[in-house]
């Protein structure tokens, strides 16, 4: 860095600019896709139907997250007629605040950790786990929306202490878990964020936090019905070894309390390789499928070969973050960021015990990435004070073929967005709104939707000018 | 940290920061020029697949019957030469059922002995669910023997599906 470029600009500014840049424009791309078709017009109209006490109370297959109808209901109605447009931009903005916040959480202060930065941020959008955030066009993403309440905690909790963030953290949490059951990871981040000794929620905040949860718990044990207690156990496909199990190839397959609690076992083994390895890819082992079959495709090798060599870093890192007492000290250079993310991989894994699927584990991407962050960023402090010469190449070379294949899932993603926008687009246009089941006002919002989606401008992946490189197969 | 090891991380970041400049750039400009919607006719949206720009054709009033030029080399890029093909040739071209319906919902086929040339051209072209859709969609389509039909896409020059 020349004297003048440092005299100027400063490396956190400088990071911000770019993490502000990076989200707005995925964060766009995901706003001009449209939403897929499926029942998503039937979620908006259900929402839009009846009160809002009705609405609270609307639940169903295990599941109650009422926030999400009522955030529907307020865009629906803030929107006037044209929700389409509503809840792209709405998704589109939570991608990027998402990647914004990411930017904050990180801390950024030099310039080599503004270079981690940018790594980290790499990590995250393109984390296969992170991406149904922003390729599922649901009207409301909800494991998205957990995962930035999670990463707004962690903003919290590392923050001096301050009284409204103790009101701040239960009001979080309840939004979150009455979004999705996932919600209780922010009660995680609060907990977990006290135990490693970071003090942005005060121990008063933590039991606001805890009263937060009980009450949900409380609401959905005594006031809803018996089965809203647990999940149902075979109720999703699952992977298993090399294989994909049907709901009831599972049911079948573990009868036995035992087979059932090694199926759960096994599941959040699984949860934790594939976010640090890529691999068991939902539970099956594909990738080594295909190294078996002899039919590697690129994407997958991609994904796999630089999971594994971050998190060969985050491992190589962790004793070193550990080593200098100093470290301890400063603000962002000390263990309790890495223990938190760390902890926080197996809390999110632990919610993939009945079936895993990439989405459940998008909290989890978050922290992978802050793990990433914090890995890179010890590593290069370390080469940076004392290591010779050839290492220092050495490692640099390491870095930047790491940082290079983490680019191109990142642009491999912005691939998968335009194409499956352009998917989508088709699937407005050829879905038939007439079948008998259609109430009358959703056979209004759908066509209504329908026009708005079709009338998007999504370029067919025959005739995209390749500005990036895609890996993915496009047919 | 000293003045040597903070020139030693600078020029580490220097070295690291260039993939995620690169890919900035590239995501920029992918979104400004190249997610944009092409020109295309109704016969060419068909070729293409896009049954978003199919319909947005139709609702600009496209004739769902004409014969239009599908560019080739652009469009059909397994033929240099351009063809000229009706939207529902196209769509036996592509064997794509949905985007007959698409076509035969806006009124593609009303002569019959255009339903019959069109069926019987599915049928030879081993498009079975689009000569099934045909037969479904249009009351007098006949169901007899087809005679041999000339196929619009195919001119001895080996331009195949």
């Amino acid at each position: 860095m020349s004297p003048v470029t440092a005299r100027f600009v400063r490396p956190a500014a400088a990071f911000h600019v770019y993490s502000v840049a990076l989200a707005l424009v995925l964060g766009t791309m995901v706003a001009r896709s449209p939403l897929q078709p499926s029942d998503n017009f039937k979620f908006v109209a259900l929402a839009t139907r009846g009160h809002i006490p009705d609405l609270m109370r609307a639940h169903g297959q295990g599941k109650y997250r009422p926030a999400g109808l009522l955030v529907a209901r307020a865009v629906t109605s803030v929107s006037k007629g044209h929700e389409a447009a509503g809840f792209r931009w709405m998704l589109g903005v939570q991608v990027a605040a998402t990647g914004v916040l990411l930017g904050i959480a990180l801390g950024v202060g030099t310039w080599y950790e503004m270079a981690v930065g940018t790594l980290a941020l790499s990590v995250l959008f393109g984390h296969q786990a992170f991406g149904p955030t922003t390729l599922e066009g649901y009207p409301i993403n909800h494991f998205g929306f957990v995962a930035f309440c999670c990463l707004l905690a962690v903003v919290l909790v590392r923050r001096p202490p301050a009284v409204w963030h103790d009101l701040a953290a239960p009001a979080l949490a309840l939004v979150a878990m009455l979004t999705l059951e996932s919600g209780v990871l922010v009660v995680a981040v609060v907990g977990v964020g006290y135990l490693v000794g970071f003090r942005g929620v005060s121990r008063r905040g933590l039991v606001l936090v805890v009263l937060a949860l009980v009450a949900y718990v409380g609401v959905r044990w005594w006031a809803l019905p018996p089965d809203m207690r647990a999940l149902p156990f075979g109720g999703h496909q699952s992977g298993y070894g090399f294989a994909l199990l049907g709901e009831d190839q599972i049911r079948a397959r573990f009868v036995t309390g035992m087979a059932r609690a090694w199926w759960r076992v096994h599941n959040v083994a699984a949860a934790v390789l594939s976010v640090f390895l890529a691999e068991p890819h939902e539970g099956r082992w594909a990738f080594l499928d295909s190294l078996r079959r002899g039919e590697v495709s690129l994407a997958p090798a991609v994904n796999v070969v630089s999971s594994v060599a971050t998190t060969i870093l985050i491992v190589i890192a962790m004793p070193i973050a550990r080593r200098p007492p100093a470290a301890d000290a400063r603000p962002r250079g000390d263990w309790r960021m890495p223990a938190l993310a760390a902890l926080m991989i197996l809390a999110n894994a632990a919610l993939a015990s009945e079936y895993i699927k990439n989405d459940i584990l998008s909290t989890a991407a978050v922290f992978y990435a802050l793990l990433a962050y914090a890995g890179a960023r010890s590593v290069l402090a370390t080469l940076a004070a004392g290591a010779t010469r050839a290492r220092l190449v050495t490692m640099t070379g390491a870095l930047v073929v790491l940082s290079a294949l983490w680019s191109l899932r990142v642009s491999d993603l912005a691939c998968e967005i335009r194409y499956r926008a352009f998917v989508k687009r088709n699937d407005w246009a050829t879905l038939d709104l007439s079948g008998s089941q259609y109430s009358a006002d959703e056979r209004e919002l759908g066509a209504r939707m329908r026009r708005a989606f079709i009338n998007l401008d999504v370029p067919p992946p025959a005739l995209v000018m390749k500005t990036l490189p895609c890996i993915i197969r496009e047919p | 940290m000293t003045a040597a090891s903070r020139d030693r991380g600078s020029s580490v970041a220097v070295w690291l920061l260039l993939p995620p400049v690169a890919l900035l750039v590239g995501l920029i400009v992918s979104t400004a020029v190249g997610w944009r919607e092409p020109h295309v006719n109704l016969a060419e949206a068909t070729v293409l697949k896009d049954a978003g720009e199919m319909q947005r054709r139709l609702w600009a009033g496209a004739d769902p019957r004409a014969r239009e030029r599908v560019r080739g080399g652009q469009i059909m890029v397994d033929s240099r030469d351009d063809l000229w093909l009706t939207p529902m040739e196209a769509a036996i071209y592509r064997n794509r059922p949905d985007l007959a319906h698409l076509l035969l919902l806006n009124g593609a086929v009303a002569d019959p002995d255009e339903t019959v040339r069109l069926r019987c051209l599915a049928e030879q072209q081993r498009a079975r669910d689009v000569a099934r859709l045909i037969e479904a969609e249009v009351p007098d389509a006949a169901r007899g023997q087809c005679p041999a039909i000339p196929v619009p896409w195919q001119r001895g020059d080996g331009a195949g599906r």
